[in-house]
This record gives C-alpha cells, structure tokens and sequence, in this order.
C-alpha cells in the first residue's frame, strides 16, 4: 500500500465507483412531475372535493356524492340530501369502474377502429335524411330515461319522424300497465316500506333489483327497527322460490308458479270481507277464496292467519318481479294493487302522487316488433341508447344476425356490449359520473348529475349529439329563436359567481321574457341551445324551477340544487281510488311443466349491464357465495333424486339451449323449480364480462303477457341433469349451517319489544366465568384487563336484522381501500381479498326460511389474537383500539390469520395487479400491498386520522362525524353499520352496544372485541341457551345467576318449548 | 453384544467405507441430487410467483411447510435422547447407535430450519426474526412463539452440533492416523490435534459429559417450544396444555423410527452388523412402542378433553377430523401410529429386521400426517362455520416435502463417506480390554 499516493487511490476510488453505478439497473423510469401552470381554485393536492349528483346506473336514479381527488372521481357514496337518503347499493358504488373500465370506449368507433366524432356524426346524419327519404324509420331503442335528456330524446326522435323505445330487459311493463288499468295513472306507484307493519311479497326482489331498492331497502329497516317506530314489520313472502329479498322473509308459503295472482286476489277477497269494505267490489265479487287458495297450493287457514293481520295493520303488498312475472304478470300485479287499496294502504304506503315517473317504458312487445321491422328492413336508422339487446332477447328474436344487417347502427355505450356488429358505430357519451344530465324518477322529485371529473376519453354527451343532429338536419323549431347577442352584456357581472363545476348561470333579472343566458349563450329547452349544459339549465328553469316559485333568483337556486344534488320537495298525496272499470281478474294457471326455470337477477350484476365491473363479479353473490360466473339452484329434494350435490354439475336445457352450470342447493326452492343466476355470458365485452358463465337469457322463450307484453322469465319448461364437469366453486362460501355455534344470533320479537332482554349482551357469549363480587368490587374481575385508550375506542355496530346481504359495504371497502382484484382462479381457492366476509346461514326450513347474513370483518379486539403472534410486531394494538398494520414489517409468517377466530384477515398469495387504467381509481391514502404481505379491515384508518387532522385544535370530534365515518357505514343502503368512539357514553356506537341485542362474535374467547352485532329478529319463539344446545342448566347455576336471559339464542322453528332444545353433541 | 476382536478389527471395519465411493453410494447420491434440484426449482418457482403456487385456502394459511417443519424438528429429537440422555443413564444398547443417529438430529434440524425460510411470505425480510442491534431500534416481539422458535431451533441446532463435533474428536484422530496427505491434514485439524493421552482424556470425558447434560434439557425443550406455535394460539384444536408433553413423545416416537429407517439399510450396506443390529433395534422398537403408547394415549386424552369441555369450537374439530373431509389423514395417522407398532409387542416381530424396516416406515408416514392432520384440519374447521374449507396441497409443496427428503439425504450421504458413521472410541470402550495375556495366547 505504500506505493499507493492520494491520486492513485481517487483514480481507483473514481473508477470503481462508476463501474459499481455502471453496474446497477435502473429499473424504474424516470418520472417529472409538472405543476399546475394554473391551479384549479377549488383544488388542494390531498384535500378532496365532492360533488352531489347522481347515479346514472339504473332508472331509481339515487342521490350520490362523488369524491373527487386531484382530478379524479374516486370514490362514490350516497346522497343524504336527496330522497334516496344516504348510503348507496354496490353497482352505484362501483361505478368508478365504469370511468375506469380497462376496456372502455374512449373514442368513437365504427366497425371497431376509430373515427372522429364529425365524421362519425356526419354519417349519422346523413343516414336519417336518406333514411327518412327512402321512407323508412329511425328508431331510438334505449334505457329509462326521464329529465331533460327524455325530453330532448323525445323531441329529436319525434322530429326525424321515428318511433322512440325504452326498454330494459327486467324492466316494469306489467306493473305499470296494472297501474294504468287499477288507477288510471302513467307510471308506477312508490312503495314507501318504512310505516308498514305486515309486509306481503309476491316475489319482487324490493330490497336488491326491484324499481328503487335503495329507498325501499331504507323503509324496510326503518321498518324492522323497533327502537325507531316502536313495532317491527312482520314479512311475508308469497312466491315459488326464496328471492334474495325474500331470505329476509319471516314466513315464506311455496305458491305453484303461475298462480301467484289467485292468492293476491283472495287475500284481497278475504282482507274486504273482514273490513267489510267494498272497495273493488266487482272485481272481487266472484272471487272463491278457498278454490284460489287450493289451486295455488297455499292452505286457506293461513291467508285467513295473514287477512285478520291485513285488516288490522298498516300494510304493503308489493308485485311479483321480472322474475316471477309468468305470462299473468299484470294480473298479478293488479291483484297486488287491489290488495293495497282493499288493505287501505294508497296514500299511506303505496304513493300514488310521488310515483315513479316510468310513464315511457316500451314492452318487451314492441321490440319484438321492431326486431321484425328490422328483419324486414322497414328501419332506416336505429340508434342504442345503453342498452344491450343482443344480450338480452330471447335467442328466438336472433338479435345479433338482424343487427349485422344494419348499415346504420350507432350505439352509445361506454363499455362493449354484445350488441357491437361490425357495421356498428360506437358513440360514447361519457359516463354519467362524467357528464351533465337530470332524472325524474319519482314524479316532483329532480335530481341534477354534475360532471365529477373531465371525461377520461374523447367522448361527447348524448344531448350534445343531438343538439348538433339538430342543427345540422335543420329540424322543427320547438321554440322561437332568440337571438344571443343581444343580450350579451347582461352576462359579464354575474359570471364570476361560479357555479362549482361549469360556467356561471345568469338569470337575466327583473325582465320577465328575456331569454336565459350562459356564457352569452342561451339557455333553453330546445334545439336552439347551444349545448346540453344550456338545454339543461333551460329545462330546469321551465320545469323545475319557475313551477315550484322559488324567492330566490334562479343563479343562487341553481347553485344550491347544484350542491345538494337536485330539488326534491315534497309532495302532499292526492286522494286516488281504484277505476270502477276494473278489468276481471284472472288468477292464473300453476305451471304443468314437471322442471319449470326460473331466472333471476343477479344482486351484482343485475341484467348484465354492471359485468364489467370486477367488484361485481368479485363480491360473491350473498346467498349463493359464488362468485365470477352462472350458477343453477335446486331444492335439496330435487337434487337427491337426480343423486347430485355441491360438488356436481348439472346441465340445464330449455328452448334448445344447454349449459352446464355448477350447482347450488337452496333450501328456498320448491322441489320441480330450477333457477339460473343471469348477468355473465357475455360474448363481447370486457376482460371482466367477457367469458364467464352463461347468458341465462338464452333460455327465454319469448312468451309474452298478453295485457302489457312484458316477457316471461319464469315457468320455463326445463330440462334437468347430471352434468359430468362438476362444480369448481363448491369449496367457496364455508358452511351455510352455524352447526349449533353462536355466531350470528336471532332474538324474539315480542321479548325485544315487552323488554325483556335488559341487561347487556344478555344473549350473547358462552361459558362466561361466574364473576366474583369481591372481586369486582377490587377492580380485579379481570385478569387481563382491556388495555389503555385514552381518548378514543374505535367500535362499530352492526344490526344483522337490517343488513340485506346487498354487498355495498363491500364494494365501498373495495373502492376506499385499494382492494386487489384476485379473479376466478384465485376465488376457487378462497382467496379473496375483499375486508369483509359475508356469511350467510340458511338455519331455517321450509316455511321459516331464517337466513342470517353475518358481515364479518376484523372485529379490531382489545385483546387480539393476531396481535400477540406475530413474531416481527407488524400488526399492534394502538392508542385508538386499532389493531394496526404495518405493511412493510409484515415477514408473511401468516400466524396472525390462524390465530383469528374471524378468519378476517387476507393474504397477499401473488402480486396481484390492476390494469393500469384501475390505477387512476386508486385512493392516494391508503398504501397498496405487495406479495407476502397480510391485510385487513382497519376501520378506515385513513379516515379516522382524516377527521382528527381535521378537528386539531377545535375542541371534541361530535359523534356525528364519526357514525358514518368508515367506507361501509357510509355505503350502506340499510345504514346497519354504525361507527364511533366507544369511549363515548353518549356515541351511537354505545348506546347501541348498551342494548340487549348487541353481542360480542364469539366473546367467551374474551378478546374484548370492537365490533358488536345485533340480533336478528325473529317472529318464532326462540331458545336462548347455551351454545345451542341445552339440558345442562343445572351445574352452571351461578353462571345463571349473573345472567338470567341465558346466552346464545337458536331458533326453534315450531315453537319447541324453553329448554326443549337438542344438545348437538 | 458381538465384539470385534480387536481394537484393530473395530478400526478397519468402521473406516472401511470411508472416502472410497461405491456405484451404490453414487448413484444414490446423484438421484438424491436430482430430486433436491427440483425441490430448489420448486422453491425459486415459488419465489418468483408467491406463496399462491401452494395450495393455501384460506383461513388455511399453514400447511404442508409447517407440517414438514415440525417433523424435521420432531426427527432431530432421538439422536440427541440417544446420545445424552441415553449417555447419562449408561444404556449400553446406544453406542453402536449414537453416532449416525447423531448426525440424523442435526441434519433433521439444518432441514427443518429450511422451512420457516420456505413458508413465509416475503423470504427476503426473514431476518426481521432475529434480534439483531439496527437503527429503528425495531425488535422481535418476545411475546410472539415464533420467536421462541426461532430461539430454541438455533440453541438446539448450536448445542448438539458442538456435542456431535466433542464426540467425534477421537474418532476423526482414528481416521487422520489411517490416511496421508491432504486428507490426514485436514482431519488433523479437526480433530485439533488429539493425540488420545490420559491428559486429554480425562478433559475430554468431563467436556462429553457435560455437553450431555446440556442437551439433555434440550431435548424436551425443543419441541415443547415448536407445540407452543400451536398450544399458545387460540386456534381450536392447537389451544391444548396437552401439547408439549405429546409433541415430545411423538417427536421421540418419529426419531427413534427414523433411526430404524436409516440405521437398518446402513448396517446391512456396510456390513457393520456387528456394531448395529437387531439388539440396538430391538431396544428402539421398545422406546418407540413406549412413546407410541404415549401418543396414543394424547389421541384419546385430546378427543375426551374436547368433548368433556363442552367447548363445540374443539369437539367439532375433533369430530370433523375423524369424520369429515380429513377422515383420511386421521385414519392414516391412526393406523400409522396407533395399530401399525402394535405388531412389536410380539418379540419375534420386533426381532425381525423386515418388519423393524416396514413399521418404521409406517411411523414415518404417520408422524407426517399426524402434524398435517393437526394443522390443515384445525385450520379448515376454524370457529366461523362460514369460513370452513378444504385445503389440498400442489404440486410446488410436494416438490418441496421431496427436496427436503434430498437435502437430507445428501448430509446423510455425504456423512457417512466422510466421518465414521459409529463411535469407534466407545465401541472400544465397551470392549474387554487387550490385556498381556491375550497377547500372550495369541502368540
């Protein structure tokens, strides 16, 4: 080394110093960040901004709040201000993934390669001017729609000349011609739940798909809650099959399908007779209760049980739906209406005023017919408005080869849809989170849809489209022109009172007849305006705002109807009675078929339209546990006799198609009924609709009802058998029996309502260690006692009797907290990643069906098994009563999940990725995980921390920004979750854990757990005792003593006596 | 016993199969080497893609690793009761066994040490498990089992393998004064240089039997800790006081069956019946029908425990394991380690070295499902009936399960080439000694 001299050794230092930076790889690229040149006024990196509007995903058209980060909707929750109420169900949340779909139409398209929207809009309009020279039709076949776009659609369509079709294929036509014929009335009435006492279905599945679930979902738990209305509604369902809604039923009588309307109308004859009311006399003049009854197969001493009920309480009747909606759907719907109004419910609960504004549905009829036209090339033009015909018809109409005849086809659609034939052009209007528009959905009630973000894509509204059409055909003047420049100058002062997301809105004051004007630019519901923002705001100055004679100048109305997503006032009911004329009624006949189908919607993925959604295939279906595909149901019985279980497949064939779908046993089947689940088998599509499962609407034969021409989805002729694949997700949903365990807990009705549950947790726990007074009295009751919390206890309650099993907390839990996507292979081995698990127990039989749904999520323990185990302290117990996560510690020793009795944490098995466009979706709080790495629900930490930040220094957090503060509280339709500080005395969380109801999930383990889950409520006597079981009361005296009510609760369905209970040993 | 004739005889028969390999010896080796390849391919596969290439369900979350990990730990348990605590009581039975089943024990333990590194889910941070002084001033959490574990496998590994090099030292001399060249100086070094006078003697029987007395704690301390990774968690079917003393018996159990295994085959290879045979086996039979009695016994206790208290988390464990979709392991553990050893009550069988090697087998598989049956069937029967399933292993875990046999194998094979697989020094001792008389009718 003495050679070595100080510029030797920096030449060496120097050279080995480059090869050793020569040598690494860099890998990641590099990345500049830009700042603002102009930062937007209402931005602040890191604080988001939300905006009212609302969700565009199907016609109940529900109030929703979009949170916006840095430029990008990320996050979707409910509305409180509007009707809809808070929370929001699990499509409406994920509907960012229609803004982020993967696969999404960014520009417009023709034949499947791009085409710039003036060519594509020249062509379109060429297209009508020879198509309404050559005499032929320009049809407009699209989805519900109300507000100014209904109108603007309705105006362009009738002024090309052409026929003008809203269609969805599990749509309402039945209800509303039942409607027309029963009251005269357009539209369909609103069923307002929550004053009901009985609760009477025919099938409708009202909590999850049917007409506006979210609001009904909302009356039905006020309904159920007795702390809010002092009773709880008593349910009865009236059906072949157990419908989603209906495992919330608390009694459940088996009707032969077809025969559903027979039972409406004697319990409309029997409920009249006992209210001696003559209410739809002649209609139920000839009406033989007791022949009916027998025809339908439900035994007359229990309609006569349901009457006496009827004619004493508040009621509500409710339809059958699309999927028990046979070829007599509108007299089954009309039964139900008669019902209503024999029961005196109009006025009360069935809102006949405040209806639901579905005036302009279109039959499944009149499609028919205009697949007929098309075949016989009598259309010119057909535009698709969102809506997928060749995945929904009947396989008999050969929707897609009549389509690919069609030169002129322009659909607007966001995402593919089987419907795109090549000679498709492919307009996307923007999703609704992107673009302006309004919905009437119930009659008065108006909701405002606000671009939340700029649109991702190359895309231009469906009003603006049309507007433009107009204008370049030259068509009918609706208005008188007025010209804009003028009354320029009245614009420049008020413009800079900015409305939130567009330019300013200037009433032009005082001058009764001046034009509106926006941006000097006039603002009328007409084809003069400039664009839909302006069409728009017309239409809401002429309809909305000069009808309801507001004080206020319509800029100032405006911006506030802005922020609080609408204008809703509320309407007084008008007196309305059944017609005198009331058609006969017709009872319908019980199916012959030895195998009859039934379909029915997938909660999810409802007719298909939300299958391009990964969180909807990912959540599991809440009663079935599947995931990601097409299932078919069988009654146990039905299954034994074709010598097939879980495990096997079976092939299903109707109208000459055939599948092989996994099998699912349902104890809420009558044996001779199959269902299969719709909503997967698209052929075109996504990477998530594409390829999974089987199109159940294939299996549709095309038979209509004759009085309104809705399809029938039900009473199918179908075939049965042993398929050989069998069945890939059987292993997938756990046991759908609690095996004697006290998981999720039932208490009586009449015990909750005399009081006779008062002491706490009096239901819940097993094996509770008989406390020592002496001990007590020295604080020392506990040999491990709860650890210090300062100031806050995190907890939450959850109320089993109100939760629907919808899966919105899911979707909301997937959307806040960067939840992987695991996909079908992965589900197979259970390996979601979804924080919440629903388990669902099917503990009933028959006519009590008694299915409980247990949300369970880390339960955040005190004393957390997970916590003590893991060798690298990666998850703790924090000052707040978190059990925190610290990803980056975390080895992958996965002790921490054996050692959880909830089974609530998950795994990172792979790197699981999104597509890069999910990317944009992701929420910049919440640390995405990597391989090898374990996860959990953590109580929306994020947010916690969030509101904290918020209140430093301004005094106690109220409760009420906690109550709802976590992504599933927030998101659920039932608001059965609540959240809060348990330190609290006076926070809801504690009052509702002080109840008799709330019980600790598994709590003899004394894990002192956050999370407390209320009862169910059952109308059946109920055992408590312990763990099931019973017969050894006698050596646990002391352990009585302490608590009297007994411990954990297990429904005997036919009123077995106290103690009379089975020991499970 | 049998005695060679001379301390000479003894030397040549136990250096005989040294350092010169037979096609035997390498083609064993060169199939152990392919197998432990794909064991190591499994593994990087495993690596590359996640822990998802193995068959976890969850809330199955342990499995076939686990389940292996504890039977290397269980395996490694014999050799060091052989040696010390066999050393301590003076049975003679276990001289002519100690050595090889030394030498078991520790390379039972190098593989079992594989698994923790195997099983989690980021291999690459695994030293978060070692209290090891770095700037966050983050530390293990003590509390936590695994720790333990990680300490008691490290103690046990260190402490039995100085015991082992202490007992070797005579022999190693042995083996340098029969060589030259390289190999005499490299064992010359290891045996640091024993020249075997009375001197080092005396030091080196105090040093043998004081190691002996610190492994003997060793012995039950182990695998009472492993138990802990289950008895301490509140996982229904793990969550037993029960489990040390019956982790140990059945870890003696497997240990003792494994030295069957191995020993039975290496006698006969080497020809070295008269320093192991059906006398040594014979008493391991007998240590192995103790402790299978024993695990038999824990079966039973477990099941009674389970539906005494009442508790339906543990009783429907236990029902399901017998009846559900694990029936089949737990038959397989039940007839493996219940019924199978039974046949050694009758003298005649356990003297007879095909059924010695057949049972022993047996044992090995049972003990494998025995640990399979606990953790796969606990953890599929959690408390949630919502969360039950089914876990199957793949493809990458059996790989793995076969690479680890290979890794084994290939200490072991390697072993016995290298170091006198039997303790020529107290084979020596526990012969007559030569006296001048011998000499004297000799000649």
């Amino acid at each position: 080394m003495a050679d070595m001299n100080r510029r030797d050794f920096f030449k060496v230092a120097g050279l080995a110093g480059a090869a050793g930076l020569t040598a690494c790889d860099v890998q990641t690229p590099v990345e500049k960040l830009y700042p603002y040149v102009v930062q937007p006024d209402q931005l602040k990196p890191g604080i988001p901004t939300y905006f009212s509007t609302i969700c565009g995903g199907c016609a109940s058209a529900c109030g929703a709040v979009a949170k916006n980060v840095e430029g990008r909707t990320i996050f979707l929750a409910g509305n409180p201000d509007a009707p809809s109420g808070g929370g929001l169900c699990a499509s409406g949340v994920a509907g960012v993934q229609d803004i982020y779909d993967p696969d999404r139409v960014l520009t417009p398209t023709a034949g499947g390669s791009p085409k710039a929207w003036d060519a594509s809009l020249d062509a379109l309009a060429k297209a009508i001017a020879a198509s309404k020279e050559s005499g032929k039709k320009v049809v407009w076949l699209g989805k519900y729609r109300t507000g100014a776009l209904g109108k603007l659609i309705t105006d362009f369509v009738s002024a090309t000349g052409g026929q003008e079709l809203h269609w969805e294929p599990l749509g309402y036509e039945a209800l509303v011609k039942a409607t027309e014929l029963a009251f005269g009335l357009s539209g369909a009435p609103r069923y307002a739940v929550d004053q009901a006492k009985v609760i009477v279905g025919f099938g409708a599945d009202f909590l999850h798909t049917w007409l506006s679930p979210l609001a009904q979902a909302k009356g039905w738990a006020a309904a159920r809650d007795p702390e809010k209305g002092g009773f709880v509604a008593e349910y009865y369902e009236i059906a072949p099959t157990v419908s989603h809604t209906a495992t919330r039923c608390d009694t459940w009588w088996t009707v032969k399908p077809g025969a559903e309307a027979g039972v409406a109308m004697a319990l409309a004859k029997l409920v009249a007779t006992r209210k001696g009311s003559d209410v739809a006399k002649d209609y139920l003049a000839s009406v033989d209760p007791a022949a009916l009854a027998d025809a339908a197969g439900v035994p007359l001493a229990k309609l006569e049980t349901l009457a006496d009920k009827l004619a004493k309480e508040t009621s509500i009747v409710f339809p059958g739906g699309p999927a028990t909606n046979g070829v007599n759907g509108t007299h089954l719907a009309l039964a139900t209406l008669v019902l209503n109004a024999v029961c005196g419910n109009v006025g009360k609960t069935l809102l006949l005023t405040q209806r639901s504004n579905l005036g302009k549905v279109s039959s499944y009829a009149e499609v028919e017919a205009l697949f007929a036209d098309l075949a016989a090339d009598k259309v010119g033009v057909l535009l698709i408005d969102d809506v997928d015909p060749v995945f929904s018809l009947p396989a008999s109409v050969n929707a897609f080869a009549t389509l690919e005849k069609l030169q002129n086809l322009f659909i607007f659609s966001n995402q593919v849809t089987d419907s795109f034939t090549g000679n498709a052009t492919v307009l996307p209007p923007g999703t609704s989170w992107e673009s302006w528009g309004d919905a009437e959905a119930v009659v008065g009630q108006y909701g405002l849809q606000q671009p939340t973000m700029t649109s991702l894509g190359d895309t231009r509204g469906i009003g603006d489209v049309l507007l433009g059409l107009a204008k370049t055909l030259k068509l009918g003047v609706t208005a008188p022109v007025v010209e804009a420049a003028p009354a320029e100058p009245t614009d420049a002062a008020p413009a800079k009172d900015a409305a939130p997301a567009k330019d300013a809105v200037a009433a032009a004051p005082a001058v009764a007849a001046a034009p509106l004007l926006i941006g000097g630019k006039v603002a009328v519901a007409s084809f003069e305006a400039e664009d839909f923002y302006r069409y728009l705001v017309g239409y809401w100055h002429q309809n909305v705002y000069t009808p309801a004679g507001a004080s206020e100048p319509f800029d100032a109305w405006w911006v506030s109807a802005l922020k609080r997503g609408g204008f809703f006032a509320s309407r007084v009911e008008e007196s309305v009675s059944l017609l005198a004329n009331l058609p006969k009624g017709e009872p319908g006949a019980a199916t012959t078929n030895s195998t009859s189908l039934v379909l029915f919607p997938s909660e999810l993925l409802f007719d298909g339209r939300n299958a391009n959604k990964a969180w909807m295939q990912e959540i599991p279906d809440p009663v079935s546990g599947y995931t990601w595909g097409t299932w078919a149901e069988l009654s146990p019985g039905h299954a034994q006799k074709l010598g097939v279980t879980e495990k096997d497949s079976v092939v299903v064939s109707a109208n000459g198609v055939e599948y092989e779908l996994g099998l699912r046993i349902s104890k809420g089947l009558p044996d001779g009924v199959v269902t299969v689940v719709l909503g997967n088998g698209h052929e075109r599509g996504n990477r998530y609709s594409k390829g999974w499962g089987h199109n159940g609407f294939r299996f549709v034969k095309a038979e209509k009802d004759p009085v309104s021409g809705a399809l029938s989805y039900a009473g199918i002729a179908a075939e049965v058998k042993r398929g050989a694949q069998g069945n890939p997700r059987k292993g997938m949903k756990g046991s759908e029996s609690m095996d004697h365990r006290p998981v999720a807990l039932v208490s009586n009705v009449d015990d909750v309502l005399s009081g006779k549950h008062t002491e706490t947790s009096s239901l819940a726990g097993i094996h509770r260690i008989p406390e020592d007074p002496r001990l007590v009295a020295k604080g020392m009751h506990d040999m491990f006692p709860e650890p210090e919390h300062p100031t806050y206890r995190f907890a939450m309650a959850i109320n089993l009797d109100t939760c629907t099993g919808c899966g919105a907390c899911q979707a909301a839990c997937f959307s806040e907290n960067n939840i992987s996507i695991t996909g079908p292979d992965q589900h197979l081995k259970n390996r979601y990643m979804n924080w919440i698990r629903l388990d669902r127990f099917w503990e009933g039989d028959g006519e009590h069906p008694d299915v409980r749904f247990m949300p369970a999520i880390c339960q955040q323990c005190a004393h957390a098994p997970c916590e003590g185990v893991c060798p690298v302290v990666a998850t703790y117990h924090n000052i707040d009563g978190l059990n925190a996560m610290i990803y980056n510690r975390c080895v992958g020793t996965r002790y921490c999940a054996n050692n959880c009795p909830y089974s609530a944490r998950r795994f990172n098995f792979h790197t699981y990725r999104w597509p890069e466009a999910y990317q944009l979706m992701l929420n910049p709080d919440v640390s995405v995980r990597e391989v090898g790495v374990m996860e959990k629900c953590t109580f929306c930490v994020q947010r916690t921390r969030y509101v904290k930040a918020e209140w430093r220094g301004k005094g106690a957090v109220p409760d009420t920004a906690w109550q709802k503060l976590t992504a599933c509280a927030e998101a659920c339709p039932t608001q059965s979750i609540t959240f809060g500080n348990a330190k609290e005395e006076a926070s809801a969380v504690s009052q509702i854990w002080k109840t008799a109801r709330a019980y600790e999930l598994f709590g003899e383990l004394n894990n002192k757990s956050g999370v407390r889950y209320v009862t169910k409520l059952s109308f059946e006597p109920v055992v408590y005792s312990h763990h099931g079981g019973g017969g050894h009361g006698e050596d646990h005296g002391d352990g009585h003593a302490e608590a009297p009510a007994g411990h954990a609760a297990e429904t005997k369905p036919h009123g077995a006596g106290a103690g009379a209970g089975a020991d499970h040993h | 016993m049998q005695a060679a004739q001379t301390y000479a005889d003894v030397n040549r028969d136990v250096l005989r199969p040294l350092f010169k390999p037979t096609p035997l010896w390498a083609g064993a080796l060169a199939l152990d080497l392919v197998v432990l390849a794909f064991g190591a391919y499994c593994w990087a596969y495993q690596l590359e893609w996640g822990l998802g290439v193995a068959g976890y369900t969850p809330p199955v979350f342990w499995g076939v690793y686990i389940t292996t990990f504890v039977f290397w730990v269980g395996i490694g348990h014999a050799g060091t009761l052989i040696s010390a605590i066999l050393f301590l009581f003076r049975a003679r039975w276990r001289t002519g066994i100690y050595r090889a089943s030394e030498a078991m024990t520790i390379f039972a333990v190098i593989t079992a040490a594989l698994f923790p590194i195997i099983h989690v889910g980021r291999a690459w941070y695994v030293f978060f498990l070692f209290p090891y002084p770095n700037q966050r001033e983050l530390w293990p959490n003590f509390k936590s089992p695994l720790v333990w574990d990680v300490f008691a496998i490290n103690t046990y590994l260190i402490t039995s393998t100085v015991f082992f090099i202490i007992g070797l030292i005579p022999d190693i001399a042995a083996v340098r004064d029969g060589s030259s060249g390289i190999i005499r100086k490299v064992y010359n070094l290891l045996c640091l240089g024993w020249r075997g006078t009375d001197n080092q003697w005396r030091h080196y029987m105090a040093a043998y039997g004081f190691f002996a007395a610190l492994c003997t704690p060793l012995v039950l301390s182990v695998h009472s800790v492993v138990s802990w990774d289950f008895a301490m968690a509140q996982t229904a079917g793990w969550h037993s006081t029960l489990f040390p003393p019956y982790f140990v018996a059945g870890a003696i159990f497997s240990g003792c069956a494994m030295v069957i295994t191995l020993l039975v085959p290496l006698s006969k290879i080497f020809e070295w019946e008269e320093y192991i045979n059906v006398w040594h086996f014979e008493h391991l039979a007998k240590l192995c029908l103790l402790t299978g009695s024993v695990l038999t016994y824990s079966y039973g206790i477990e099941h009674f425990i389970a539906w005494y208290s009442d508790n339906p988390y543990e009783w429907g464990i236990f029902v399901d394991r017998a009846t559900g979709n694990y029936s089949w392991v737990f038959a397989t553990m039940v007839f493996c380690n219940c019924i199978a050893p039974l046949i050694w009550w009758s003298k005649k069988m356990r003297t007879n070295l095909y059924v010695l090697f057949a049972v022993s087998l047996l044992i090995n598989v049972g003990m494998w499902f025995e640990r399979y049956n606990i953790i796969a069937s606990s953890l599929a029967h959690q408390f949630d009936p919502g969360s039950w399933v089914y876990y199957q292993p793949t493809w990458v875990e059996m790989g793995i399960l076969a690479g680890s046999f290979a890794w084994f194998g290939m200490w072991f094979l390697l072993f016995v080439k290298l170091m006198p697989a039997v303790a020529i020094a107290e084979i020596k001792e526990a012969m007559r000694p030569p006296l001048k008389h011998d000499h004297v009718e000799a000649a």
